[in-house]
């Protein structure tokens, strides 16, 4: 439950840096907060009550573990959170060399 | 004022709906294992590994993880070319200030360490918790520490290009020798040995192998690319 | 019997192998880009020939679905990853003057890559597998909106961070819908999920489908969500907005049809949803391109209003609507890629994006001039292109879903007025007006020009001979219906 919780939670704070925060960076980071709640919520989709890590050796029988599935998916998406992450990271640095400053409102160019 | 308060409900509405439907309608704890319940009985002597996470990343699901190299392959190819030209090529010094004595000290003992483990990690993937990913990780901070601590250290460009791009090329051509060999792509076409044993679980531990080595030098290459960016 | 998974391994391959090779051999990554693509055009040929009669089941590593990952590939599958190898091997020929300054090796893996990710999204089978390719496209295409140098450099980079973060969102939420469906069926495989969704608990599956049609509605640039596409194709260099309209664009929307396809039975509401939302793109789309001064952004507005329009043909769900929402997949792909193209020939002669500045182009570069009127033509609908059909066959398509399918078709009409305004204006500025400073423009060379003419002709030939064109659409519109009725 807590574990719901926690991660609706860091998916909520993710968004609100993302759409209402103003500094790049600060932006990021919100992307990081907004995959490592997703992260958080599959993996706890795998607990099983009672389980333990799925490698089957020392004894531990198939029964006993708990879903190895999302811990999967999990290890996939931190790998793409991070190339996303280290890609934007650059993408401002490229911004700060043009538009000398990291607040999004004066990056904005572009007219409608 | 106004955008944020609009954010703030649209946010509320999504962590309400999300939590609540958690909450009442998918059980914590409960056993949601369908497809799993096979990866779990069958696993150990389909895949030869015992780490099951092990075996469904590199076995059952190993597309996934060939997509997941190339989403790190095009990432540190994409910061190549973002921060083309943006530093200065031979990189002198870089820092304005040297690190303190600790640190150097303490990464020139704690580098062949790291590798050491990461290496551990990785060639262990099938047995112990960790694999691929974790080690390459591992090998990229060892490597992070002597670029901290030393502000003239620099690994040529083409030592990284050339190990990313053979080790790339292998794991693609273990998939594609499983399509000739078998007619399936990614099939495991190595036997799988005795669970338990280092050398067991086909080709688990050569992909895992090569995804470490992979995983390190790209991670490392980003960081050398930042780095090399001018003040 | 080809292997469609070699789609997506060799292009892999190459990509790994080519920085290898430019380190000795400098100029080599445009030439082992375009054998790479060669490759995908033809393996993509055979495919589409092979899955027009039976559909390949690709099943990955030997683990049968649902415990493996599968490609299954039918007609629309296969004519999607047809049109991808394509575009990408005719782009591949107008790239030359496109990326002088920057890193051109490092352009070509990119590109490639691209074509491997989207053809990858358009094949999968498996949810997640799904998400993995969409990462590859939305990284690709980060990297390669961030490439240009230069004057246009600004612009390029101040897309990529919109496009970015709204990419990011789009990721989560997608994921954040397939870890709902997962948590309630315990299966990825999407034949699978078909089966065992009518079953599962209903609140959470309309979560996850608001989840899953906010996300990709992201990548199909449907309104509300299209903020980054205006910026994005502007930004980008030529070619990538070539890639960014024909392939990028028709992968995500294709993920979106196919998922909501698959969870129909379990939430029927969501294609009146689309329905909604489309005929709002449509309008928003065409009403925002009559405003432009900017030719690339004007195209740009003018392909969110197609992406209206396909939404709206795709969800009237009847067999005709169908066929004509294919029709105008097509259509779309290949005009809109060659008013880019002819657009970015035009741009880079005459050095500015403004409409204005496009007086009496068809004396100064008639060629180019003539390829751009076939592309405006086609999309405005009129007879003898691909968009003239397309758009037939969609009205009689919403005529039959009843009394709300006139209203439908009434406003398709009107919407299509308002981009014969828009079009008119630029084509009558080619053609009536007199040039005004430049003179001596140079028709670029003809390995630049003959892609267009390609893409030109094709549309023609949809205008003329649509037979040919519903022989190949008619079955792909009735397996989409199938999957819909249910697995």
């Amino acid at each position: 439950m807590i574990f719901y919780m926690a991660s609706a939670f860091l998916i909520a704070i993710g968004l609100y840096a993302l759409m209402a925060k103003k500094n790049l960076i600060k932006m990021i980071l919100g992307i990081t907060f907004l995959d490592s709640g997703v992260n958080l919520l599959l993996i706890s989709l795998g607990y099983i009550n009672g389980g333990t890590a799925p490698i089957l050796l020392n004894g531990v029988k198939p029964g006993e573990v708990v879903d190895p599935l999302p811990q999967a998916l999990v290890l996939t998406n931190i790998v793409i959170g991070v190339s996303v992450t280290a890609l934007a990271l650059s993408v401002v640095i490229r911004v700060y060399k043009h538009y000398k400053t990291l607040n999004s409102d004066k990056v904005r160019d572009m007219k409608w | 004022m106004i955008k944020k308060s609009i954010s703030f409900i649209l946010i509320a509405i999504v962590f309400l709906a999300l939590f609540l439907t958690l909450a009442n309608d998918v059980p914590f704890g409960a056993n949601r294992t369908v497809v799993s319940a096979k990866y779990i009985y069958d696993g150990v002597q389909d895949t030869g590994a015992a780490n099951l996470v092990t075996a469904i990343v590199v076995n059952y699901r190993g597309f996934d993880t060939l997509g997941e190299v190339t989403v790190l392959f095009v990432a540190a190819t994409g910061i190549g070319a973002v921060l083309y030209n943006m530093g200065n090529p031979v990189r002198k010094k870089r820092e304005k200030t040297e690190a303190s004595l600790i640190v150097k000290t303490g990464s020139k003992v704690l580098f062949p360490i790291m590798l050491i483990f990461g290496a551990y990690v990785f060639i262990h993937g099938h047995l112990t918790p960790g694999g691929g990913f974790q080690g390459g990780a591992i090998i990229a901070t060892a490597f992070l520490f002597r670029y901290v601590s030393d502000t003239r250290y620099s690994i040529d460009h083409k030592k990284f290009t050339a190990t990313e791009s053979v080790v790339g090329m292998t794991f693609a051509m273990v998939g594609i020798l499983g399509l000739l060999l078998t007619g399936y792509f990614l099939y495991n076409f190595l036997p799988n040995g005795s669970p338990g044993e280092l050398l067991s679980a086909g080709i688990i531990p050569i992909i895992y192998i090569a995804i470490g080595i992979k995983v390190g030098a790209e991670l490392t290459g980003i960081v050398d690319n930042m780095m090399g960016v001018e003040q | 019997m080809v292997d469609p998974t070699l789609l997506i391994g060799i292009p892999l391959f190459m990509a790994f192998l080519i920085p290898s090779i430019a380190i000795g051999w400098k100029n080599s990554a445009r030439y082992l880009a375009g054998a790479t693509i060669l490759s995908n055009l033809i393996i993509s040929a055979l495919v589409f020939i092979e899955a027009m009669n039976n559909p390949i089941v690709s099943v990955l590593g030997g683990w049968q679905p649902p415990y493996g990952i599968v490609f299954i590939v039918g007609p629309l599958g296969s004519m999607l990853a047809l049109l991808i190898s394509s575009i990408s091997m005719l782009t591949w020929f107008y790239l030359p003057p496109h990326i002088k300054e920057g890193n051109e090796t490092k352009f070509y893996m990119l590109f490639v890559l691209l074509m491997a990710g989207a053809t990858g999204m358009v094949l999968t089978g498996d949810l997640f597998n799904l998400f993995v390719f969409m990462e590859i496209t939305s990284i690709a295409s980060f990297s390669l909106l961030a490439y240009s140098r230069g004057k246009d450099e600004k612009e390029a980079i101040e897309a990529t961070i919109k496009y970015m973060i709204i990419g990011s969102i789009s990721s989560a939420f997608f994921l954040i819908g397939i870890a709902l469906l997962y948590g309630v069926t315990g299966t990825l495989n999407m034949a699978d999920l078909a089966a065992r969704i009518p079953q599962a608990n209903h609140n959470v599956v309309i979560l996850s489908v608001v989840m899953i049609i906010t996300a990709l509605g992201i990548e199909a640039e449907m309104f509300p969500l299209n903020g980054w596409t205006p910026d994005a194709y502007t930004g980008a260099s030529h070619p990538v907005s070539v890639m960014f309209a024909s392939v990028v664009v028709k992968a995500g929307f294709f993920a979106l049809i196919r998922v909501i396809f698959l969870v129909y039975s379990g939430a029927s509401e969501a294609l009146q949803i689309l329905l909604i939302f489309g005929l709002f793109t449509l309008f928003v789309g065409e009403s925002s391109a009559l405003r432009q001064t900017d030719l690339k952004r004007m195209l740009a507005y003018s392909s969110i209003g197609q992406m209206g329009l396909l939404l709206v043909a795709f969800s009237l769900g009847n067999q005709t609507a169908l066929v004509g929402g294919l029709y105008a997949m097509l259509n779309h792909a290949i005009a809109k890629g060659l008013l880019f193209m002819a657009a970015g020939s035009f741009i880079l002669a005459i050095g500015t994006r403004d409409i204005r500045a496009l007086d009496g182009m068809g004396k100064r570069m008639p060629i180019t001039s003539v390829l751009f009127t076939i592309g405006a033509f086609s999309i405005m609908g009129l007879p003898f292109f691909g968009g003239f059909i397309s758009k037939i066959v969609i009205i009689s398509g919403s005529m039959e879903a009843g009394s709300i399918g006139t209203l439908i078709a009434i406003l398709i009409l009107s919407a299509s007025l308002i981009e014969l305004v828009y079009f008119l204006r630029v084509v009558h500025r080619i053609w009536m007006k007199e040039p005004a400073k430049y003179t001596n423009l140079k028709e670029p060379s003809f390995t630049v020009t003959f892609p267009m003419m390609i893409l030109g002709a094709f549309v023609f030939l949809m205008g003329v001979y649509p037979q040919v064109f519903f022989r190949v659409l008619v079955p792909a519109a009735q397996e989409l219906l199938r999957a819909m009725g249910g697995a």
